[in-house]
C-alpha cells in the first residue's frame, strides 16, 4: 500500500482497492511495481553494481538481511532488488536518486543513535561513498527474483474460531453431575475408581482446601462421630467451612497469585505501595461475601465507572481497580511514551491472562505466533488502557519521579472515618514543619483580619442605622449600599483566602504525615498511616485510539487502531468499541463477563478445580491458547462453565458442587491399575497426594501452637515504611504481625518473608495461577533449624502439657493436633524411642523435639 | 509455575509438536531418568563440549571507568583538556575532554596495556582478554545492572546464574548451585539473582562473608547426634507414608532433601570457613589488610565454592560510580580488588582450575572521556563504549578484543553487546544460547531473547 501510494498511477490505485487486502495479491502487486517502475539497468550500471555494491552488501549486510540470514532483522532483505524496494518494518530504506534522504545512508553514517548499521562496526568512508554514489545513480540493481519474501502467514481470525477454547461451551445431554463425566471417562479406560476416603482424612483435606487451616482434634471427633450419612455430614461440614472468614483468606490469596499482588514496585526502583493492602482486603471480602465473579471482574477493571450506592460502596469500587495499578514497573524508564506503553502492556497481560487465560501481550511486537490474535487486536486493547490513568503513587523518571512517592497519583477515598484520618500523625520534618508554621501563621493573621472586617462591617451597619434617622433621600441610601457592598466584598475575599489557607495547611499536615517516621527524633508513628488513599485508576482526560507500535517500539508508530476487543472472541465484526466518550474499560469488562465470551467462565472454574485437585482440567491454568494444554475432560469443563454462569457466577456454589462430588472425596494413594493406564492421574480414579502451599503450612503451625490471631490486622507493615526504596523485607518488629494469618504478611517484591520464599510462594511480579512445587534442601533446613519453627514446636508442647497430664495420651494428642489422626503402633514405638534418647532432660523440651519431627514429616506438608 | 517434572514433559511435548528447539539435549536426556525422583539441581549434560565448568562473575557495581583501567587511549591523553563540542559526548554542548588519569604500560609477553592501578593483576596480563568494545542499552545504574544480570530491562527475567544452573544443574548436591556473595541491595536488588519464571530452585542463594553464611544452617539447640535421632524419626514417618501412598516422586524428594540438608550442615560451614586456609593463602588474597580484606574474602570464598563444585559464583563490590574521586576513591577501589583477583588467579592456576573456571569482570557500563563538570575529578556515565574482561576456561588471553573510538567514547569495532556476552558465557559452558529455552506463558524464553552472537574472537 505504501509503495502504491508513492508510485501508484490512478489505474494502479484502483486495482489496489479492488484487490482488497489479500497479502498474496499485495505481494504480486509490489513485484509488479518493482518490475515496471524501475527501468532495467544499463550494462555499465550492472558492472558498477557487481563490482562495488554486491560484494559490499554481501560482506556487511547479508548476515542479517538476506534470505539466508539466521535471524532476519527488521524485516529487511538486501539480497534482491525486490527486497530493498519492499523496505523493512520501518518503511523504505533506499530512495533511488536521493542518498541524502535514504535511511540506509543515515544508518551506515552512524548519524542516528538509534539506528547504526552494521551494528558492530562502522563502514569505512570509501564504502559509504560508494553506496551513496550507487543510490545517486538511481540504485540500479540487476538482481532478479525475490529471495523469498519471508512468508509471514497472516492470521486468519475466522479460521481461528475453530479452536476449542474459542467456541462457546456446549451442553452434554444426559450428564448432570461431575461424577457422571469423570466416571464415564474412567470406564472408557477400563478403570474403577477407589472408594471415598475416611472421615479423618476428608476433614483435613476439606479444611485445608477451603479455609487453609487444619481441623482441631475436637472438630475431627465431632465429624467422625456425626451420626448422619457420609454425604449429609460432609455437606454440613463443607457449608460451615464455606461460611467461615477463613474461606476468603484462603481463596482470596489464590486470586492474589493470579493478579501479581505485591506491596512494592520491584525492579529498578523498589518503592513501597503503602496502600496496596486495601486491594488485598477487598479481594478477601469479595470471596467471603461470595461476590459473583462477573461483578468481581467488572469492579476490578472498571469499578471507577460503575454507579455506587454510597461513599463506602464508591470506595470499594475504587479500591477494586487497584488490580490495574499493582504492576511491577520500571520507574527508571526515561522515555515517557515507552513507560506509558509498558504500563499498558502490563495491564493487557495481567487482564488477559487472569481472566481469559490468553497470552495477548505476545502480540505487542507482532501478530501472535500461535493464537489468532493479530497485532491490531493488541492495540485495540492498548487504546482502552492508554485512555486510562494508572494511579500507583509513582510516576516514571520522566514523569517527575525524582521525588518518589506522590499522593496526587493515588485515588482519594471518601468513606474513611474522620477519626481515622484525624489520627494521622504529625511527624516532625524541619522543612515541612517550617512551611506548616508559616501557613498557620498566615492563617492566623487572616483569621484576625476576618474577625476585624466582620466587626467593622457590623459597626458600620450600626452607624448607618443611627445615621439613617439623620440623613434622608435617595443619595444617602445609595452611599450606604456601596459601603455595605465593599465591606461584604472584603469579608468574602478574606473568607476565600481563609478557606484556601485551611486547605493548604491540611495538605501540608498530610504531607508531613506521609514522610513517615522521623529518624532524627527516633519517633515512630504509633498508628499506621491510615490516610484515605488507595491505588487505582481513573479515566484519562482525552480517551483516544492507539497507534500500532511497529515491532513494539513506542517511537515507531504505524496505523491507528479503533479501540476494541479481541476479534476471535467477538461476533464477526462486533469487536470494535461503540462510540464512547470513555476509555472503553467498562465495555471491555462487560465484554469479558458476557455469557457470549467462551473463555472467562471456563478459565475461572478451571482455576477452582486446580486448587481442589492439584491440577486443572487444563493444567496450564493461565494459558488456554494453542500453546496451552488441552482439557482432560472438555465436556466437564463446559458443563461446569455453563452451570457457573447460569448459577449466578457464585464461587462458593461452584466449590461446593466440586467438593461434594465423589471424585473429590476419593481416597488417595495406590491404584495399581491406574498407575499403568493413567500414571499422571488425569482421569482421577483416585485423589492426588498434594503439597500444601506456604501459607496453610505456616498458618497450621501457628494454629497448632495456639499463637494464631485470626483477626485481620490493620493495614500492612509497609504502610509504616519510610517510603524510600525497599532494600529488605518489611520490618516486622511488631510481633503481633507474626501471629496473623500469612495472607497478611507484607509482600515486598524481591524481599519475601523467608517462610514464603522457601516454600515456593508465587513470584509477585508474574501472573501465577499455578505455583511451583519444588523439593529442595533449604526446605528441610527450615524444618530442622529455623527458630520460628522451633518456637512453634515449643509452644505447641506447652499447650499439650497444659491440657494433658498423661504422657501416653500426650503423645497421641501430639499426632492428633499436628496430623489430624492418631499415631500407629509403630509410630508410637518409634516416638517413645526418640523421647527416651533425647538429650534434653526436660519432658517439655523432649515433646517439643517430637513435635518438630512431626511438623517436619512429609505428611504434615501434604494433603492425603 | 511448574514442577520440574512437568517442565520436562512440556518441553518434550513441545519438541514432538515441532515447536521449540529440537536440541533440548540436556533436558531431553533426562526424561529417561524421570521415572524416579530427580532433584531439579541434578547435573545435566551439555549441548556440546564445555570449555568451562563454572563461572566466577566479579560485578563492579557503579560503572567502573575503562579509561583509567583497561582501555588504553593515547589519543585521549593527547587531547586532555581540549574543549570539544560533540553530539556524542555532550549532546551538542561544549565539554572538556579528560585524559586518562593513570599511566598505562605494557605487561606480559603479550604486551597488554594495563594501567598502573593494577600492579598485581598486570602480572596475569597474558591470561586476560580485555573486551574493549562493550556496549549496553541503558546509562542508568539499576537498568544497566539488571540488563547485565538478566539480559532485559523491560521485563522481569531470570538471571544469568539461574539460566546456567537450569541448563546444567550442579555437581555438588551438598551446596547450592548458584551463589551470590554480598550482593548489592539496590540497583535492581534481588532481581539480579532471581529466577523469575524459572522454578524457584534455580534462584541464587545469598551468602554473607563470615558468620552464618546460609540461613538455617545451624541448629542452636541440638547437637549433631540428637539431631540425627530427630531426623531418624522424621524419616521413619516419611517412609511410613510412602509405604501407604506407593511410589511418589515428591515424597521421595522430601526424604532425600533431609539427607542432603543434614550433609549441607557440615559442608556449608566448612566451605565458607576461611580459617581453614593457611595464613599464606589468606595473605595472598590480601585478607587481613584493610584495603583488600573484604574483596579478598569474597575471592577466597569463591575459590573454595568453585573447588567444591558450585556452578555459578557471583562476587561484588560497589562504589565504582566515579562522578568524582578519580584520584581518590577509584584508587582505593582498584587497590581493594587488585591483589585479591591476582591472588585468586594464581591460586586457581596452581590448582589447575583456571583452565576450566571462567572469570568475568565488569560493571554495568563505563564512563565518558569527558570531565563531569569543570574542575570536578570525575566522569559521567557511558553505556556506549566500555570494557569488561574475561579470563580462564576457554578464553584466549593476552589480547584486546574490539575497540572504542580513539577518544574512548563509543564502541566502534567488534562491538559486544550484553546479549553477545551472555551467549558467549553459555557457549563456554557448553550450551547453545538459542537452545537453552524455558516454556512460560505460552512461549519459549531464552536468556538472549532473539539476540546474541557468540564472540568467537575471544575463544581460545
Amino acid at each position: 500500500m505504501r509503495i502504491g501510494g508513492r508510485f501508484g498511477a490512478p489505474g494502479v490505485a484502483r486495482d489496489v482497492a479492488f484487490m482488497q487486502d489479500s497479502p498474496m495479491r499485495i505481494a504480486l502487486f509490489l513485484a509488479f511495481c518493482a518490475a515496471t517502475l524501475h527501468a532495467a539497468p544499463s550494462t555499465k550500471e550492472i558492472a558498477f553494481f557487481e563490482k562495488e555494491i554486491r560484494p559490499l552488501l554481501a560482506e556487511h549486510c547479508y548476515q542479517c538481511h538476506s534470505a539466508d540470514a539466521k535471524n532476519l532483522k527488521g524485516g529487511l532483505m538486501l539480497d534482491s532488488a525486490a527486497g530493498w524496494q519492499r523496505g523493512g518494518d520501518t518503511g523504505e530504506v533506499i530512495l533511488p536518486g536521493e542518498p541524502g534522504e535514504s535511511p540506509l545512508i543515515h544508518a551506515v553514517r552512524y548519524a542516528d543513535r538509534d539506528l547504526q548499521m552494521p551494528p558492530k562496526y562502522k563502514l569505512d568512508d570509501d564504502a559509504i561513498a560508494v553506496l551513496e554514489k550507487w543510490i545517486a545513480m538511481g540504485a540500479p540493481d540487476p538482481r532478479e527474483g525475490d529471495q523469498a519474501a519471508p512468508s509471514i502467514a497472516e492470521i486468519d481470525v475466522e479460521a481461528g474460531r475453530d479452536y476449542w477454547a474459542f467456541q462457546k461451551p456446549t451442553v452434554s445431554p444426559g450428564k448432570e453431575t461431575i461424577d457422571a463425566f469423570i466416571n464415564a471417562k474412567l470406564s472408557e479406560n477400563g478403570l474403577e475408581p477407589v472408594p471415598a476416603a475416611d472421615r479423618t482424612t476428608l476433614i483435613r483435606r476439606a479444611s485445608f482446601d477451603l479455609v487453609g487451616l487444619p481441623p482441631t482434634p475436637e472438630q475431627v471427633d465431632a465429624f467422625v462421630s456425626d451420626s448422619r450419612s457420609d454425604q449429609e455430614a460432609f455437606a454440613a461440614l463443607v457449608d460451615d467451612l464455606l461460611a467461615s472468614d477463613g474461606f476468603g483468606e484462603r481463596w482470596g490469596r489464590h486470586w492474589l497469585d493470579v493478579v501479581r499482588y505485591a506491596e512494592s514496585m520491584g525492579r529498578t526502583r523498589n518503592y513501597p505501595f503503602p496502600y496496596a493492602w486495601r486491594y488485598r482486603d477487598y479481594v478477601i471480602d469479595a470471596f467471603n461475601a461470595d461476590k459473583p465473579y462477573d461483578v468481581f471482574v467488572r469492579e476490578q477493571l472498571a469499578g471507577d465507572l460503575l454507579p455506587a450506592k454510597d461513599d463506602a460502596h464508591r470506595d470499594a469500587l475504587t479500591v477494586a481497580t487497584g488490580f490495574l495499578a499493582l504492576g511491577s514497573m520500571d520507574l527508571n524508564e526515561n522515555q515517557r511514551e515507552q513507560y506509558r506503553m509498558d504500563v499498558v502492556d502490563e495491564q493487557i497481560d495481567v487482564t488477559s491472562r487472569a481472566v481469559l487465560g490468553l497470552t495477548t501481550a505476545c502480540a505487542r511486537c507482532h501478530d501472535h505466533k500461535f493464537d489468532p490474535i493479530p497485532q491490531a487486536d493488541y492495540y485495540a486493547l492498548a487504546g482502552i488502557f492508554r485512555s486510562t490513568e494508572t494511579l500507583s503513587g509513582y510516576a516514571s523518571r520522566q514523569g517527575g519521579n525524582r521525588k518518589g512517592f506522590r499522593d496526587d497519583l493515588l485515588v482519594k477515598l471518601d468513606s474513611v472515618p474522620a477519626e481515622v484520618v484525624a489520627h494521622e500523625e504529625l511527624v516532625y520534618d524541619p522543612k515541612i514543619q517550617k512551611r506548616l508554621k508559616n501557613q498557620e501563621k498566615q492563617l492566623a493573621s487572616v483569621n484576625r483580619e476576618l474577625r476585624q472586617a466582620i466587626n467593622q462591617a457590623k459597626a458600620r451597619a450600626n452607624d448607618r442605622k443611627k445615621g439613617k434617622a439623620r440623613k434622608r433621600g435617595k443619595r444617602a441610601s445609595q452611599v450606604a449600599l456601596t459601603e455595605k457592598q465593599e465591606a461584604g466584598k472584603s469579608v468574602d475575599a478574606l473568607k476565600r483566602r481563609q478557606k484556601a489557607l485551611q486547605r493548604e495547611v491540611a495538605k501540608t499536615k498530610r504531607e508531613l504525615n506521609q514522610r513517615g517516621n522521623n529518624r532524627k527524633k527516633g519517633k515512630k508513628p504509633k498508628r499506621p498511616r491510615t490516610a484515605n488513599y488507595a491505588m487505582g485508576v481513573r479515566e484519562h482526560e482525552k480517551p483516544e485510539d492507539c497507534q500500532i507500535n511497529i515491532r513494539g517500539e513506542a517511537r515507531n508508530l504505524g496505523d491507528s487502531v479503533p479501540r476494541g476487543f479481541l476479534q476471535v472472541l467477538s461476533a464477526s465484526g462486533a469487536h470494535e468499541l461503540k462510540a464512547s466518550k470513555q476509555s472503553g474499560r467498562l465495555e471491555l469488562a462487560e465484554w469479558m463477563v458476557s455469557k457470549e465470551n467462551p473463555l472467562t467462565a471456563r478459565v475461572y472454574v478451571n482455576r477452582l478445580w486446580h486448587h481442589l485437585f492439584g491440577s486443572g482440567l487444563v493444567r496450564t491454568v493461565d494459558n488456554f491458547g494453542e500453546m496451552g494444554e488441552r482439557p482432560s475432560h472438555p465436556q466437564l469443563l463446559d458443563h461446569l462453565a455453563l452451570k457457573f454462569m447460569d448459577g449466578g457466577w457464585s464461587t462458593k456454589a461452584m466449590i461446593r458442587e466440586i467438593v461434594l462430588s465423589d471424585t473429590y472425596r476419593r481416597r488417595s494413594g495406590r491404584h495399581e491399575q491406574a498407575a499403568e493406564v493413567d500414571p499422571e492421574n488425569r482421569l482421577l480414579a483416585h485423589a492426588q497426594v498434594r503439597r500444601l502451599e506456604a501459607e496453610p503450612l505456616r498458618d497450621a503451625l501457628l494454629a497448632i501452637s495456639g499463637s494464631l490471631n485470626r483477626e485481620r490486622p490493620d493495614g500492612s507493615p509497609v504502610l509504616r515504611s519510610n517510603l524510600g526504596e525497599m532494600r529488605r523485607a518489611a520490618q516486622l518488629k511488631d510481633k503481633d504481625w507474626l501471629t496473623r494469618r500469612s495472607v497478611y504478611l507484607p509482600i515486598v517484591r524481591g524481599f519475601l518473608p523467608d517462610f514464603l520464599q522457601v516454600f515456593d510462594f508465587a513470584e509477585p511480579s508474574q501472573v501465577m495461577g499455578r505455583r511451583d512445587v519444588t523439593t529442595v534442601s533449604t526446605q528441610a533446613l527450615f524444618f530442622m533449624n529455623n527458630p520460628f519453627l522451633m518456637e512453634q514446636a515449643r509452644a505447641a508442647a506447652d499447650l499439650l502439657f497444659t491440657h494433658e497430664t498423661d504422657p501416653d495420651k500426650r503423645l497421641v494428642k501430639a499426632y492428633r493436633v499436628a496430623l489430624g489422626r492418631s499415631p500407629s503402633e509403630k509410630e508410637i514405638a518409634n516416638s517413645k524411642r526418640f523421647l527416651a534418647s533425647a538429650s534434653e532432660s526436660k519432658p517439655r523440651a523432649q515433646l517439643a523435639g517430637l513435635l518438630q519431627a512431626v511438623f517436619a514429616s512429609a505428611e504434615f506438608r501434604y494433603l492425603r | 509455575m511448574m514442577t520440574p517434572l512437568t517442565t520436562r514433559r512440556d518441553l518434550l511435548k513441545a519438541t514432538s509438536c515441532g515447536f521449540g528447539y529440537l536440541a533440548l539435549a540436556g533436558l531431553a536426556n533426562e526424561a529417561s531418568a524421570a521415572q524416579g525422583y530427580q532433584s531439579p539441581l541434578a547435573p545435566r549434560p551439555t549441548h556440546f563440549g564445555a570449555r568451562a565448568k563454572r563461572v566466577i562473575f566479579m560485578f563492579m557495581q557503579g560503572g567502573p571507568t575503562h579509561l583509567e583501567t583497561f582501555d588504553y587511549k593515547p589519543e585521549l591523553a593527547a587531547n586532555d583538556g581540549k574543549t570539544v563540542s560533540s553530539a556524542l559526548l555532550g549532546r551538542g554542548r561544549e565539554v572538556r575532554l579528560l585524559g586518562p588519569q593513570y599511566e598505562f604500560s605494557p605487561h606480559g609477553s603479550s604486551g597488554l596495556m594495563i594501567s598502573s592501578l593494577f600492579p598485581h593483576l598486570a602480572k596475569h596480563a597474558d591470561d586476560l582478554c580485555l573486551i574493549n568494545g562493550m556496549f549496553t542499552d541503558s546509562p542508568a545504574h539499576p537498568q544497566a545492572s539488571v540488563m547485565l544480570q538478566t539480559g532485559s530491562t523491560n521485563f522481569v527475567r531470570p538471571s544469568l546464574g539461574s539460566w546456567v544452573i537450569y541448563g546444567l544443574g550442579t555437581s555438588n548436591q551438598d551446596l547450592p548451585g548458584f551463589v551470590t556473595i554480598n550482593p548489592p541491595g539496590g540497583a535492581g536488588g534481588a532481581q539480579n539473582y532471581g529466577s523469575a519464571f524459572l522454578p524457584a530452585a534455580y534462584q541464587g542463594t545469598r551468602l554473607a562473608t563470615g558468620g552464618d553464611a546460609i540461613q538455617n544452617i545451624r541448629n542452636k539447640m541440638l547437637g549433631k547426634g540428637a539431631q540425627r535421632n530427630q531426623l531418624d524419626l522424621v524419616q521413619s514417618l516419611n517412609r511410613g507414608l510412602l509405604d501407604q501412598v506407593g511410589h511418589h516422586n515428591e515424597l521421595e524428594g522430601v526424604i532425600e532433601s533431609y539427607e542432603l540438608a543434614f550433609r549441607m550442615q557440615s559442608a556449608v560451614p566448612a566451605v565458607v570457613d576461611l580459617d581453614r586456609e593457611a595464613e599464606g593463602v589468606k595473605e595472598r588474597y590480601g585478607i587481613g589488610e584493610k584495603a583488600t580484606d573484604n574483596f579478598g574474602k569474597q575471592c577466597l570464598m569463591a575459590r573454595r565454592l568453585a573447588e567444591k563444585g558450585v556452578r555459578f559464583i557471583q562476587i561484588s563490590t560497589g562504589g565504582w560510580d566515579q562522578h568524582r574521586g578519580i584520584h581518590t576513591r577509584l584508587k582505593t577501589n582498584c587497590e581493594g580488588i587488585d591483589q585479591p583477583i591476582a591472588g585468586l588467579m594464581s591460586d586457581l592456576k596452581e590448582r589447575g582450575m583456571l583452565e576450566d573456571t571462567l572469570l568475568v569482570w565488569g560493571g554495568e557500563f563505563g564512563r565518558a572521556p569527558r570531565e563531569q563538570a569543570p574542575g570536578q575529578d570525575g566522569r559521567p556515565h557511558n553505556n556506549r563504549g566500555y570494557t569488561m574482561w574475561m579470563a580462564g576456561g576457554g578464553i584466549k588471553g593476552g589480547q584486546r578484543y574490539g575497540a572504542t573510538d580513539p577518544l574512548g567514547g563509543v564502541a566502534v569495532q567488534d562491538k559486544v553487546h550484553i546479549h553477545d556476552l551472555h551467549a558467549t558465557i553459555l557457549h563456554l559452558l557448553g550450551m547453545n544460547h538459542e537452545q537453552l529455552t524455558y516454556r512460560y506463558a505460552g512461549r519459549d524464553f531464552r536468556l538472549t531473547d532473539v539476540h546474541g552472537e557468540v564472540v568467537k574472537g575471544i575463544l581460545a
